[in-house]
């Protein structure tokens, strides 16, 4: 899951729909307007985005509505919470090897 | 509307170190010494840190794996003389290459992220 993150947000045009969609929901041809990508391109962008969970859609009639989903940033806290606790604890390790470097 | 802020890719840390630059580098630059305070897990297994960049006794950038089959993320230690003799070191972890700013919802719960 945070490797599928990680790769749905390693694209700059899936950066810029999240972007765009953070300000708020948009529809399939609101959000290409301003991108040179066709439609079946963006569906493809749409489809990774939602597959990693950081959007949401919401069907009405004809039309689908993309907007990104909060909770699909929390893996990616996750690693964050553990490398803040992570690194503080080695370089009090890194302290106490270099008293006893050259020893 | 939405307020850009920092997407939890990054941890940084710093702080000072007693010992110069020159030694603070050969504890972060030789594996050997990296596998005694670095690199070890609680298991017994160790993480896999490889040199990408060095710029003695300046900068020194490695690749950091979890697991083998992880895609590597980068840790830069940056070190500045301080001038009481120690050393000044940065930390930077990204977990992937290109930091970037997203905007979030403004009404999204962002505690965690603005806790960054």
């Amino acid at each position: 899951m945070e490797a599928d993150i990680f790769k749905a947000l390693a694209d700059p045009n899936r950066r810029a729909m999240l972007e765009r969609l953070a300000a708020g929901e948009l529809n399939a041809t609101a959000l290409r307007q301003g991108f040179d990508i066709s439609q079946p391109a963006l569906s493809q962008h749409l489809a990774v985005l939602r597959a990693a969970g950081l959007i949401n859609e919401r069907r009405e009639g004809r039309h689908v509505h993309y907007a990104v989903n909060p909770d699909g940033m929390a893996p990616l806290t996750d690693w964050l919470a553990r490398y803040q606790a992570f690194w503080p604890e080695r370089l009090g390790r890194l302290r106490d090897f270099l008293k006893e470097m050259d020893q | 509307m939405s307020e850009p802020v920092d997407l939890p890719e990054r941890v940084m840390v710093e702080c000072t170190l007693d010992e110069a630059p020159d030694k603070v580098w050969r504890a972060l630059s030789i594996p050997e010494f990296r596998d005694s305070w670095l690199t070890p897990k609680a298991d017994g297994e160790h993480y896999a840190a490889e040199v990408v960049e060095a710029e003695p006794p300046r900068r020194l950038t490695l690749s950091w794996r979890e697991g083998a089959d992880d895609a590597a993320e980068l840790v830069t230690f940056t070190l500045s003389p301080t001038s009481t003799g120690g050393t000044w070191l940065r930390l930077v972890h990204d977990r992937v290459a290109a930091p970037m700013r997203v905007p979030i919802p403004a009404n999204a719960n962002i505690m965690m992220l603005r806790a960054a």
